[in-house]
Protein backbone atom coordinates (compact mmCIF):
# COMPACT_ATOMS: atom_id res chain seq x y z
CA UNK A 1 0.00 0.00 0.00
CA UNK A 2 1.46 3.38 -1.11
CA UNK A 3 1.76 5.68 2.13
CA UNK A 4 3.03 9.47 1.98
CA UNK A 5 6.91 9.89 2.42
CA UNK A 6 7.86 10.70 6.11
CA UNK A 7 11.07 12.34 6.40
CA UNK A 8 13.03 11.28 9.75
CA UNK A 9 14.02 13.47 12.74
CA UNK A 10 17.45 13.66 10.67
CA UNK A 11 16.77 15.55 7.68
CA UNK A 12 13.88 17.73 9.84
CA UNK A 13 16.74 18.78 11.86
CA UNK A 14 19.71 19.25 9.13
CA UNK A 15 17.58 20.76 7.14
CA UNK A 16 16.45 23.52 9.75
CA UNK A 17 20.24 23.77 10.88
CA UNK A 18 21.20 24.51 7.35
CA UNK A 19 18.88 26.59 6.84
CA UNK A 20 20.02 29.08 9.71
CA UNK A 21 23.50 28.83 8.21
CA UNK A 22 21.67 30.00 4.90
CA UNK A 23 22.64 26.66 3.03
CA UNK A 24 20.55 24.80 1.25
CA UNK A 25 20.96 20.79 0.29
CA UNK A 26 21.18 21.31 -3.48
CA UNK A 27 23.90 24.61 -2.77
CA UNK A 28 21.39 26.85 -4.45
CA UNK A 29 20.62 30.34 -3.18
CA UNK A 30 17.47 30.88 -1.10
CA UNK A 31 15.77 32.45 -4.08
CA UNK A 32 17.34 30.96 -6.69
CA UNK A 33 14.94 28.62 -9.52
CA UNK A 34 16.54 24.95 -10.44
CA UNK A 35 17.57 24.31 -14.15
CA UNK A 36 14.17 24.95 -16.27
CA UNK A 37 13.95 23.04 -19.55
CA UNK A 38 11.26 23.53 -21.68
CA UNK A 39 11.24 21.73 -24.87
CA UNK A 40 8.19 20.91 -27.24
CA UNK A 41 7.20 18.29 -29.65
CA UNK A 42 8.99 19.02 -32.87
CA UNK A 43 5.93 17.01 -34.66
CA UNK A 44 2.83 18.39 -32.78
CA UNK A 45 1.28 21.26 -31.55
CA UNK A 46 0.61 22.03 -27.72
CA UNK A 47 3.23 19.05 -26.31
CA UNK A 48 5.63 20.74 -24.27
CA UNK A 49 8.22 18.79 -21.58
CA UNK A 50 8.92 21.07 -18.55
CA UNK A 51 11.94 19.74 -16.61
CA UNK A 52 12.49 21.59 -13.28
CA UNK A 53 15.29 20.36 -11.91
CA UNK A 54 14.31 16.23 -10.95
CA UNK A 55 10.61 17.22 -11.55
CA UNK A 56 9.16 16.19 -15.41
CA UNK A 57 5.85 17.03 -16.59
CA UNK A 58 4.64 16.74 -19.77
CA UNK A 59 1.25 18.77 -21.17
CA UNK A 60 -0.59 17.85 -24.13
CA UNK A 61 -3.53 20.54 -25.38
CA UNK A 62 -5.98 19.31 -27.82
CA UNK A 63 -8.90 20.56 -29.12
CA UNK A 64 -12.22 19.31 -30.47
CA UNK A 65 -15.68 21.13 -31.73
CA UNK A 66 -18.30 20.85 -29.36
CA UNK A 67 -21.30 21.80 -28.25
CA UNK A 68 -21.64 25.12 -25.20
CA UNK A 69 -22.87 25.27 -22.16
CA UNK A 70 -26.47 26.08 -22.77
CA UNK A 71 -25.86 29.08 -19.88
CA UNK A 72 -23.14 30.39 -22.27
CA UNK A 73 -23.53 30.40 -25.60
CA UNK A 74 -20.43 32.27 -26.69
CA UNK A 75 -18.11 30.75 -24.72
CA UNK A 76 -15.86 28.00 -25.74
CA UNK A 77 -14.66 25.27 -23.27
CA UNK A 78 -11.61 24.92 -21.72
CA UNK A 79 -10.66 22.12 -19.40
CA UNK A 80 -7.29 21.12 -17.48
CA UNK A 81 -7.02 17.87 -16.10
CA UNK A 82 -4.20 16.77 -13.82
CA UNK A 83 -3.89 13.72 -13.13
CA UNK A 84 -1.17 12.18 -10.52
CA UNK A 85 -0.56 8.66 -11.51
CA UNK A 86 2.02 6.79 -9.10
CA UNK A 87 4.18 7.13 -11.59
CA UNK A 88 5.54 10.40 -10.60
CA UNK A 89 5.83 8.80 -7.09
CA UNK A 90 4.59 6.11 -5.52
CA UNK A 91 2.87 7.77 -2.65
CA UNK A 92 0.39 8.93 -5.56
CA UNK A 93 -2.65 6.42 -5.74
CA UNK A 94 -4.24 5.57 -9.34
CA UNK A 95 -8.00 6.95 -9.06
CA UNK A 96 -7.61 8.32 -5.77
CA UNK A 97 -7.20 11.78 -5.03
CA UNK A 98 -5.06 12.71 -2.49
CA UNK A 99 -5.37 16.43 -0.53
CA UNK A 100 -1.72 17.19 -2.34
CA UNK A 101 -3.49 15.93 -5.76
CA UNK A 102 -6.47 18.37 -4.86
CA UNK A 103 -4.39 21.44 -4.00
CA UNK A 104 -2.19 21.55 -7.08
CA UNK A 105 -5.05 20.70 -9.32
CA UNK A 106 -7.13 23.79 -7.61
CA UNK A 107 -3.98 25.95 -8.18
CA UNK A 108 -3.16 25.46 -11.70
CA UNK A 109 -7.10 26.07 -12.11
CA UNK A 110 -7.50 29.12 -10.38
CA UNK A 111 -3.68 30.27 -12.31
CA UNK A 112 -4.69 29.54 -15.90
CA UNK A 113 -8.21 29.14 -16.44
CA UNK A 114 -10.41 31.31 -13.69
CA UNK A 115 -7.11 33.78 -14.60
CA UNK A 116 -8.36 34.31 -18.19
CA UNK A 117 -5.28 33.19 -19.96
CA UNK A 118 -7.19 31.69 -22.60
CA UNK A 119 -9.93 34.47 -24.26
CA UNK A 120 -12.92 31.19 -24.52
CA UNK A 121 -14.97 33.73 -26.25
CA UNK A 122 -12.63 33.21 -29.26
CA UNK A 123 -13.19 29.37 -29.12
CA UNK A 124 -16.90 30.34 -30.04
CA UNK A 125 -17.90 29.02 -33.64
CA UNK A 126 -21.78 29.83 -34.17
CA UNK A 127 -23.44 31.00 -30.98
CA UNK A 128 -24.96 28.13 -28.80
CA UNK A 129 -24.66 25.91 -31.56
CA UNK A 130 -20.86 25.06 -31.97
CA UNK A 131 -17.20 25.87 -30.58
CA UNK A 132 -14.04 24.52 -29.79
CA UNK A 133 -13.58 22.43 -26.37
CA UNK A 134 -9.51 23.06 -25.60
CA UNK A 135 -8.16 20.58 -23.36
CA UNK A 136 -5.32 20.58 -21.63
CA UNK A 137 -3.67 16.92 -20.46
CA UNK A 138 -0.90 17.35 -17.51
CA UNK A 139 1.05 13.81 -16.77
CA UNK A 140 3.29 13.89 -13.95
CA UNK A 141 6.84 11.65 -14.84
CA UNK A 142 8.68 12.68 -12.31
CA UNK A 143 8.25 13.99 -9.12
CA UNK A 144 10.74 16.57 -7.16
CA UNK A 145 9.22 19.20 -5.69
CA UNK A 146 7.45 21.96 -7.40
CA UNK A 147 4.56 20.34 -9.62
CA UNK A 148 2.35 22.82 -9.76
CA UNK A 149 4.92 25.35 -10.79
CA UNK A 150 6.01 23.34 -13.41
CA UNK A 151 2.59 22.37 -14.48
CA UNK A 152 1.63 25.79 -14.61
CA UNK A 153 4.87 26.67 -17.04
CA UNK A 154 4.24 23.32 -18.67
CA UNK A 155 0.50 24.21 -19.69
CA UNK A 156 1.36 28.33 -20.21
CA UNK A 157 4.09 27.08 -23.00
CA UNK A 158 1.43 24.86 -24.82
CA UNK A 159 -1.26 27.00 -25.24
CA UNK A 160 1.35 29.33 -26.66
CA UNK A 161 2.63 26.48 -28.89
CA UNK A 162 -0.75 24.82 -29.74
CA UNK A 163 -2.68 25.40 -32.74
CA UNK A 164 -5.96 24.05 -34.00
CA UNK A 165 -7.11 23.93 -37.65
CA UNK A 166 -8.42 26.65 -39.31
CA UNK A 167 -12.23 26.21 -40.05
CA UNK A 168 -14.83 28.26 -42.45
CA UNK A 169 -18.60 28.65 -42.01
CA UNK A 170 -20.61 28.31 -45.48
CA UNK A 171 -24.24 28.54 -45.94
CA UNK A 172 -26.79 30.67 -43.68
CA UNK A 173 -29.53 30.28 -41.16
CA UNK A 174 -30.23 26.43 -40.22
CA UNK A 175 -27.94 25.29 -42.95
CA UNK A 176 -24.66 26.87 -42.01
CA UNK A 177 -21.93 24.04 -42.05
CA UNK A 178 -18.14 24.04 -40.68
CA UNK A 179 -15.40 23.02 -42.80
CA UNK A 180 -12.64 22.04 -40.96
CA UNK A 181 -9.01 22.64 -42.74
CA UNK A 182 -6.87 20.12 -41.94
CA UNK A 183 -3.41 21.31 -40.17
CA UNK A 184 -2.09 20.03 -44.28
CA UNK A 185 -4.10 22.27 -46.46
CA UNK A 186 -4.32 25.44 -44.24
CA UNK A 187 -1.93 27.18 -41.87
CA UNK A 188 -3.28 26.27 -38.38
CA UNK A 189 -4.67 29.24 -36.24
CA UNK A 190 -2.68 29.88 -32.77
CA UNK A 191 -5.20 29.93 -30.01
CA UNK A 192 -6.10 33.34 -28.16
CA UNK A 193 -3.62 33.69 -25.34
CA UNK A 194 -4.36 36.77 -22.87
CA UNK A 195 -1.52 36.50 -20.92
CA UNK A 196 1.05 33.84 -19.34
CA UNK A 197 0.44 32.80 -15.94
CA UNK A 198 3.44 31.47 -14.17
CA UNK A 199 3.38 29.98 -10.97
CA UNK A 200 6.05 30.49 -8.54
CA UNK A 201 5.83 28.00 -4.67
CA UNK A 202 7.53 29.77 -2.06
CA UNK A 203 7.86 27.68 1.05
CA UNK A 204 8.52 28.97 4.42
CA UNK A 205 10.69 27.34 6.92
CA UNK A 206 10.09 28.60 10.89
CA UNK A 207 13.97 28.56 11.66
CA UNK A 208 13.22 29.04 15.35
CA UNK A 209 12.16 25.45 15.13
CA UNK A 210 15.86 24.74 14.72
CA UNK A 211 17.54 25.56 18.20
CA UNK A 212 14.34 23.36 19.59
CA UNK A 213 15.09 20.72 17.44
CA UNK A 214 19.01 20.16 17.93
CA UNK A 215 18.36 20.34 21.90
CA UNK A 216 16.72 17.01 21.13
CA UNK A 217 13.18 18.31 22.28
CA UNK A 218 11.31 18.28 18.95
CA UNK A 219 7.66 16.74 19.74
CA UNK A 220 4.32 17.96 18.69
CA UNK A 221 3.79 20.11 22.35
CA UNK A 222 7.40 22.21 21.30
CA UNK A 223 5.74 23.22 18.35
CA UNK A 224 2.38 24.26 19.61
CA UNK A 225 3.66 26.47 21.63
CA UNK A 226 5.51 28.27 18.94
CA UNK A 227 2.22 28.47 16.83
CA UNK A 228 0.73 30.39 19.60
CA UNK A 229 3.10 33.36 18.99
CA UNK A 230 2.31 36.72 18.26
CA UNK A 231 2.83 37.16 14.23
CA UNK A 232 4.36 40.60 15.44
CA UNK A 233 7.38 38.74 17.42
CA UNK A 234 8.43 36.87 13.87
CA UNK A 235 11.11 39.36 11.70
CA UNK A 236 13.24 37.87 8.85
CA UNK A 237 15.31 36.21 10.49
CA UNK A 238 12.51 33.75 11.85
CA UNK A 239 11.64 32.77 8.80
CA UNK A 240 13.26 31.12 5.68
CA UNK A 241 11.91 31.80 2.32
CA UNK A 242 13.24 29.66 -0.64
CA UNK A 243 11.70 30.04 -3.79
CA UNK A 244 11.10 26.24 -5.99
CA UNK A 245 11.69 23.99 -3.10
CA UNK A 246 12.49 19.98 -4.28
CA UNK A 247 10.77 16.87 -2.67
CA UNK A 248 12.44 16.75 0.54
CA UNK A 249 11.95 20.58 1.35
CA UNK A 250 8.31 20.48 0.74
CA UNK A 251 7.97 17.56 3.15
CA UNK A 252 9.61 19.45 5.70
CA UNK A 253 8.66 22.85 4.92
CA UNK A 254 6.32 24.60 7.72
CA UNK A 255 4.34 26.54 5.31
CA UNK A 256 4.04 27.53 1.96
CA UNK A 257 2.25 29.90 -0.18
CA UNK A 258 1.70 30.05 -4.26
CA UNK A 259 1.67 33.33 -6.08
CA UNK A 260 1.15 33.23 -9.69
CA UNK A 261 1.96 36.40 -11.91
CA UNK A 262 2.42 37.63 -15.03
CA UNK A 263 4.73 39.47 -17.32
CA UNK A 264 2.12 42.68 -16.70
CA UNK A 265 3.04 42.50 -13.42
CA UNK A 266 -0.41 41.20 -12.50
CA UNK A 267 -0.97 38.58 -9.90
CA UNK A 268 -3.15 36.35 -10.88
CA UNK A 269 -3.57 33.70 -7.36
CA UNK A 270 -2.32 33.52 -4.31
CA UNK A 271 -2.61 30.52 -2.19
CA UNK A 272 -1.59 29.67 1.18
CA UNK A 273 -0.79 26.65 3.17
CA UNK A 274 0.54 25.02 6.17
CA UNK A 275 0.47 26.74 9.75
CA UNK A 276 2.50 29.50 9.64
CA UNK A 277 1.34 33.67 9.76
CA UNK A 278 2.32 34.84 6.85
CA UNK A 279 3.07 38.93 7.62
CA UNK A 280 2.18 41.56 5.03
CA UNK A 281 5.98 42.62 4.06
CA UNK A 282 6.66 38.67 3.43
CA UNK A 283 3.48 38.53 1.49
CA UNK A 284 4.59 41.70 -0.42
CA UNK A 285 8.12 40.88 -1.07
CA UNK A 286 7.19 37.49 -2.48
CA UNK A 287 4.32 38.60 -5.04
CA UNK A 288 7.39 40.63 -6.26
CA UNK A 289 9.78 37.74 -6.50
CA UNK A 290 6.83 36.02 -7.97
CA UNK A 291 6.92 38.70 -11.19
CA UNK A 292 10.73 38.62 -11.71
CA UNK A 293 10.43 34.73 -11.51
CA UNK A 294 7.51 34.99 -14.27
CA UNK A 295 9.11 37.24 -16.62
CA UNK A 296 12.37 35.26 -16.42
CA UNK A 297 10.37 32.05 -17.38
CA UNK A 298 8.32 33.61 -19.96
CA UNK A 299 11.47 34.93 -21.49
CA UNK A 300 12.55 31.54 -21.64
CA UNK A 301 9.42 30.15 -23.02
CA UNK A 302 9.37 32.83 -25.72
CA UNK A 303 13.02 32.17 -26.59
CA UNK A 304 11.82 28.29 -27.03
CA UNK A 305 8.69 29.09 -28.75
CA UNK A 306 10.99 31.19 -31.71
CA UNK A 307 13.43 27.94 -32.01
CA UNK A 308 11.39 25.86 -32.57
CA UNK A 309 9.03 28.08 -35.34
CA UNK A 310 12.28 28.03 -37.05
CA UNK A 311 12.96 24.65 -36.82
CA UNK A 312 9.51 23.92 -38.40
CA UNK A 313 10.31 26.65 -40.59
CA UNK A 314 12.97 25.54 -42.35
CA UNK A 315 12.87 26.43 -45.93
CA UNK A 316 10.01 28.06 -45.71
CA UNK A 317 9.86 30.77 -47.70
CA UNK A 318 6.88 32.62 -46.84
CA UNK A 319 8.47 33.04 -43.50
CA UNK A 320 11.11 35.18 -45.15
CA UNK A 321 8.62 37.44 -47.19
CA UNK A 322 6.42 38.17 -43.73
CA UNK A 323 5.21 41.84 -43.87
CA UNK A 324 6.08 42.21 -40.03
CA UNK A 325 9.68 41.28 -40.52
CA UNK A 326 12.41 43.70 -40.05
CA UNK A 327 13.61 44.70 -43.68
CA UNK B 1 35.40 -9.33 -13.08
CA UNK B 2 34.55 -8.28 -16.22
CA UNK B 3 31.70 -6.10 -17.78
CA UNK B 4 29.80 -5.17 -21.12
CA UNK B 5 26.51 -3.00 -21.92
CA UNK B 6 24.00 -5.55 -23.03
CA UNK B 7 20.84 -5.10 -24.61
CA UNK B 8 17.52 -7.40 -23.90
CA UNK B 9 17.70 -10.18 -26.93
CA UNK B 10 21.78 -9.95 -26.97
CA UNK B 11 23.04 -13.40 -27.53
CA UNK B 12 25.58 -14.36 -24.43
CA UNK B 13 27.70 -17.25 -25.34
CA UNK B 14 28.19 -19.57 -23.55
CA UNK B 15 31.91 -19.95 -24.14
CA UNK B 16 32.84 -16.84 -22.92
CA UNK B 17 31.49 -18.03 -19.54
CA UNK B 18 33.18 -20.78 -19.00
CA UNK B 19 36.14 -20.02 -20.68
CA UNK B 20 37.33 -17.69 -18.06
CA UNK B 21 37.12 -20.44 -15.25
CA UNK B 22 40.23 -21.85 -14.65
CA UNK B 23 41.03 -25.50 -15.62
CA UNK B 24 39.52 -27.91 -12.81
CA UNK B 25 38.43 -31.28 -12.30
CA UNK B 26 34.22 -30.62 -11.46
CA UNK B 27 32.41 -29.02 -13.87
CA UNK B 28 31.69 -25.19 -14.21
CA UNK B 29 29.26 -23.80 -12.40
CA UNK B 30 27.25 -20.76 -14.27
CA UNK B 31 25.19 -18.87 -11.88
CA UNK B 32 22.33 -17.00 -13.19
CA UNK B 33 22.12 -13.47 -11.20
CA UNK B 34 19.21 -10.79 -12.08
CA UNK B 35 17.91 -9.82 -15.87
CA UNK B 36 18.90 -13.49 -17.29
CA UNK B 37 16.56 -15.38 -18.55
CA UNK B 38 17.84 -19.45 -19.08
CA UNK B 39 15.86 -21.36 -22.25
CA UNK B 40 17.00 -24.83 -22.12
CA UNK B 41 18.91 -26.36 -22.55
CA UNK B 42 22.05 -24.00 -22.97
CA UNK B 43 20.39 -20.71 -23.84
CA UNK B 44 21.19 -17.33 -22.13
CA UNK B 45 19.29 -14.38 -22.33
CA UNK B 46 19.53 -10.85 -21.04
CA UNK B 47 15.64 -9.73 -20.76
CA UNK B 48 16.74 -6.51 -19.60
CA UNK B 49 19.68 -3.39 -20.50
CA UNK B 50 22.11 -2.62 -18.63
CA UNK B 51 26.00 -3.89 -17.52
CA UNK B 52 26.29 -8.07 -18.12
CA UNK B 53 28.50 -8.39 -15.28
CA UNK B 54 30.62 -11.30 -14.56
CA UNK B 55 31.91 -12.39 -11.10
CA UNK B 56 34.20 -14.89 -10.92
CA UNK B 57 34.96 -17.41 -7.83
CA UNK B 58 37.28 -20.34 -6.51
CA UNK B 59 35.76 -21.14 -3.57
CA UNK B 60 34.05 -23.00 -2.53
CA UNK B 61 34.49 -24.31 -5.92
CA UNK B 62 35.24 -22.57 -9.64
CA UNK B 63 31.68 -20.60 -10.83
CA UNK B 64 31.46 -18.01 -12.49
CA UNK B 65 28.03 -15.41 -11.48
CA UNK B 66 26.41 -13.81 -14.31
CA UNK B 67 24.13 -10.71 -14.14
CA UNK B 68 22.59 -7.69 -15.77
CA UNK B 69 23.20 -4.93 -14.08
CA UNK B 70 21.20 -1.48 -13.92
CA UNK B 71 21.35 1.82 -11.56
CA UNK B 72 18.25 2.21 -11.53
CA UNK B 73 14.96 0.58 -10.37
CA UNK B 74 12.76 0.30 -6.98
CA UNK B 75 14.84 -1.72 -4.26
CA UNK B 76 13.44 -5.04 -3.70
CA UNK B 77 14.63 -6.56 -0.06
CA UNK B 78 16.57 -9.19 -0.05
CA UNK B 79 18.15 -11.14 2.92
CA UNK B 80 21.68 -9.61 4.57
CA UNK B 81 20.87 -6.44 2.85
CA UNK B 82 22.04 -3.33 4.95
CA UNK B 83 18.98 -0.69 4.43
CA UNK B 84 18.56 2.96 6.38
CA UNK B 85 15.31 3.34 7.39
CA UNK B 86 12.94 5.36 9.48
CA UNK B 87 10.50 4.50 12.64
CA UNK B 88 7.01 5.49 11.49
CA UNK B 89 5.41 3.47 14.67
CA UNK B 90 5.46 0.80 17.05
CA UNK B 91 3.54 -1.52 18.44
CA UNK B 92 3.49 -4.41 21.20
CA UNK B 93 3.38 -4.79 24.94
CA UNK B 94 6.36 -4.14 27.34
CA UNK B 95 7.58 -7.16 26.94
CA UNK B 96 7.78 -7.53 23.19
CA UNK B 97 7.74 -4.28 21.46
CA UNK B 98 8.12 -3.94 17.55
CA UNK B 99 8.80 -0.40 15.69
CA UNK B 100 7.35 0.11 12.39
CA UNK B 101 10.48 1.25 10.28
CA UNK B 102 9.39 2.49 6.89
CA UNK B 103 12.06 1.73 4.12
CA UNK B 104 12.13 4.35 1.58
CA UNK B 105 11.82 3.50 -2.35
CA UNK B 106 11.52 -0.39 -1.46
CA UNK B 107 9.03 -2.64 -2.93
CA UNK B 108 7.85 -3.48 0.68
CA UNK B 109 7.81 -0.17 2.25
CA UNK B 110 7.23 -1.42 5.43
CA UNK B 111 9.94 -3.59 8.00
CA UNK B 112 9.36 -4.59 11.21
CA UNK B 113 11.92 -4.88 14.03
CA UNK B 114 12.05 -6.03 17.19
CA UNK B 115 13.02 -4.19 19.95
CA UNK B 116 14.76 -7.52 21.39
CA UNK B 117 16.66 -7.75 17.81
CA UNK B 118 19.73 -5.38 19.24
CA UNK B 119 22.89 -5.97 20.68
CA UNK B 120 22.61 -6.32 24.51
CA UNK B 121 19.07 -6.40 24.08
CA UNK B 122 19.07 -9.38 26.30
CA UNK B 123 16.97 -7.22 29.53
CA UNK B 124 13.97 -4.89 28.66
CA UNK B 125 16.06 -1.80 30.44
CA UNK B 126 18.80 -2.19 28.02
CA UNK B 127 17.16 -2.27 25.07
CA UNK B 128 16.98 1.51 23.11
CA UNK B 129 13.88 3.52 23.32
CA UNK B 130 13.33 4.92 19.60
CA UNK B 131 11.01 7.74 18.89
CA UNK B 132 9.03 7.71 15.62
CA UNK B 133 10.82 9.49 13.11
CA UNK B 134 14.74 7.56 13.94
CA UNK B 135 16.66 6.74 11.32
CA UNK B 136 17.99 3.55 11.91
CA UNK B 137 20.68 1.28 10.43
CA UNK B 138 19.28 -2.48 10.01
CA UNK B 139 19.72 -5.52 7.88
CA UNK B 140 16.98 -7.45 6.69
CA UNK B 141 16.84 -10.89 8.89
CA UNK B 142 14.24 -12.53 6.78
CA UNK B 143 12.09 -11.62 3.61
CA UNK B 144 9.92 -13.30 1.06
CA UNK B 145 7.70 -11.66 -1.08
CA UNK B 146 4.86 -13.94 -0.04
CA UNK B 147 5.90 -12.76 3.56
CA UNK B 148 5.13 -9.21 3.26
CA UNK B 149 6.57 -7.22 5.52
CA UNK B 150 11.08 -8.07 5.69
CA UNK B 151 12.10 -8.65 9.30
CA UNK B 152 14.71 -6.15 10.41
CA UNK B 153 17.45 -6.58 12.73
CA UNK B 154 20.07 -3.90 14.38
CA UNK B 155 23.62 -6.15 15.09
CA UNK B 156 26.10 -7.83 13.66
CA UNK B 157 24.76 -11.26 12.25
CA UNK B 158 28.64 -12.87 13.23
CA UNK B 159 29.67 -10.88 15.98
CA UNK B 160 26.36 -10.33 17.71
CA UNK B 161 27.69 -6.67 18.76
CA UNK B 162 26.36 -3.36 17.34
CA UNK B 163 28.79 -3.48 14.59
CA UNK B 164 27.41 0.08 13.43
CA UNK B 165 24.27 -0.79 13.21
CA UNK B 166 20.87 1.07 15.27
CA UNK B 167 20.32 4.20 15.23
CA UNK B 168 21.76 7.20 13.62
CA UNK B 169 21.95 10.15 15.31
CA UNK B 170 22.98 13.53 13.95
CA UNK B 171 23.96 13.79 9.75
CA UNK B 172 22.31 13.69 7.26
CA UNK B 173 20.02 11.29 4.70
CA UNK B 174 20.11 11.83 1.04
CA UNK B 175 19.25 9.77 -1.53
CA UNK B 176 20.91 7.76 -4.26
CA UNK B 177 20.38 5.46 -7.31
CA UNK B 178 20.46 1.60 -6.29
CA UNK B 179 22.77 1.15 -8.44
CA UNK B 180 25.11 3.44 -6.74
CA UNK B 181 24.24 2.06 -3.43
CA UNK B 182 25.47 -1.07 -4.15
CA UNK B 183 29.00 0.03 -5.88
CA UNK B 184 29.65 1.72 -2.54
CA UNK B 185 28.83 -1.02 -0.52
CA UNK B 186 30.97 -3.30 -3.26
CA UNK B 187 34.94 -4.02 -1.79
CA UNK B 188 37.06 -1.87 -3.30
CA UNK B 189 38.30 -3.21 -6.85
CA UNK B 190 34.66 -5.05 -7.18
CA UNK B 191 32.98 -2.38 -10.05
CA UNK B 192 35.67 -0.29 -10.18
CA UNK B 193 35.45 -0.01 -6.06
CA UNK B 194 33.94 2.47 -4.14
CA UNK B 195 36.66 5.03 -5.74
CA UNK B 196 34.16 8.23 -4.24
CA UNK B 197 34.57 7.11 -0.93
CA UNK B 198 37.97 6.31 -1.04
CA UNK B 199 38.92 9.92 -2.79
CA UNK B 200 36.74 11.79 -0.16
CA UNK B 201 38.25 9.92 2.16
CA UNK B 202 41.85 11.34 1.55
CA UNK B 203 40.34 15.00 1.30
CA UNK B 204 37.78 14.92 4.53
CA UNK B 205 36.95 12.92 7.43
CA UNK B 206 33.44 11.88 7.46
CA UNK B 207 30.91 9.14 8.20
CA UNK B 208 29.12 7.53 5.79
CA UNK B 209 26.78 4.70 6.05
CA UNK B 210 24.90 3.08 3.12
CA UNK B 211 21.57 1.53 2.73
CA UNK B 212 21.00 -0.75 -0.22
CA UNK B 213 17.77 0.65 -0.99
CA UNK B 214 19.53 3.34 -2.12
CA UNK B 215 19.91 5.89 0.82
CA UNK B 216 22.88 7.63 2.15
CA UNK B 217 23.80 8.46 5.70
CA UNK B 218 26.28 11.12 5.73
CA UNK B 219 27.97 13.32 9.08
CA UNK B 220 31.07 15.29 9.01
CA UNK B 221 32.02 18.41 10.79
CA UNK B 222 29.76 20.73 9.70
CA UNK B 223 26.77 20.87 7.72
CA UNK B 224 28.49 22.83 4.73
CA UNK B 225 30.70 20.14 4.33
CA UNK B 226 28.18 16.92 4.49
CA UNK B 227 26.10 19.07 2.20
CA UNK B 228 29.35 19.26 -0.07
CA UNK B 229 30.21 15.37 0.41
CA UNK B 230 26.44 14.23 -0.60
CA UNK B 231 26.34 16.44 -3.87
CA UNK B 232 30.19 15.23 -5.03
CA UNK B 233 28.99 11.40 -4.19
CA UNK B 234 25.30 11.80 -6.22
CA UNK B 235 26.84 13.91 -8.77
CA UNK B 236 30.16 11.74 -9.81
CA UNK B 237 27.92 8.65 -9.77
CA UNK B 238 28.50 8.32 -14.04
CA UNK B 239 31.97 9.91 -14.26
CA UNK B 240 34.96 8.39 -15.26
CA UNK B 241 37.88 7.86 -12.53
CA UNK B 242 39.73 10.90 -13.62
CA UNK B 243 37.03 13.81 -13.85
CA UNK B 244 35.50 12.17 -10.51
CA UNK B 245 39.08 12.95 -8.70
CA UNK B 246 38.81 16.73 -10.50
CA UNK B 247 35.25 17.36 -9.48
CA UNK B 248 35.17 16.04 -6.10
CA UNK B 249 38.59 17.64 -4.93
CA UNK B 250 36.52 20.76 -6.28
CA UNK B 251 33.81 20.22 -4.58
CA UNK B 252 35.54 19.87 -1.23
CA UNK B 253 37.51 22.86 -1.74
CA UNK B 254 34.41 25.01 -2.62
CA UNK B 255 33.39 24.02 0.59
CA UNK B 256 36.29 24.88 3.00
CA UNK B 257 36.20 28.25 1.21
Amino acid sequence: MPRDLTPSTIENTFVLKALTERIRLDSRSFNQLRDLDISFSSTDYGVVDVKLGRTRVIARISAEITQPYADRPYDGLFIISTEISPMAAPTFEAGRKSEDELVISRIIEKSIRRSGALDTEALCIISGEKCWAVRADVHFLDHDGGLMDAACIAVSAGLLHFRRPDITIVGVGSRREIIVHPITERVPVPLAVLHVPICVTFSFFDVRKASSAVAGLPGKDNTKEEDDDDVEEENDSSTAVLVDATLQEELLRHGYMSVTANTNREICQIQKGGDMPVEVGKLLSCSEAAIMVAEKVTKLINKRLKEDEARRNVGNLLVEARAENDR
Amino acid sequence: MSSEVILPGDPIPLDSLIDSLEDSDSAPVIQLGPGILHIPPETLLPVRAGTLTKLNRSKPQQSTTVYVDTAGGRYVPAVHDTILGTVIGRFGDQEKSFYRVSIPDSAAPIGILSSAAFANAASRHTRPNLSTGATVYARISAFSLALGEPELECFDEKTGKEGGFGELKGGMLADVSIGLARRLLAPSGVYGGSTVVDLLGQLVPFEIAVGRNGRIWIDSESSKMTVAIIKAIQETEEFPKEQMEERVQKIIKDARQ
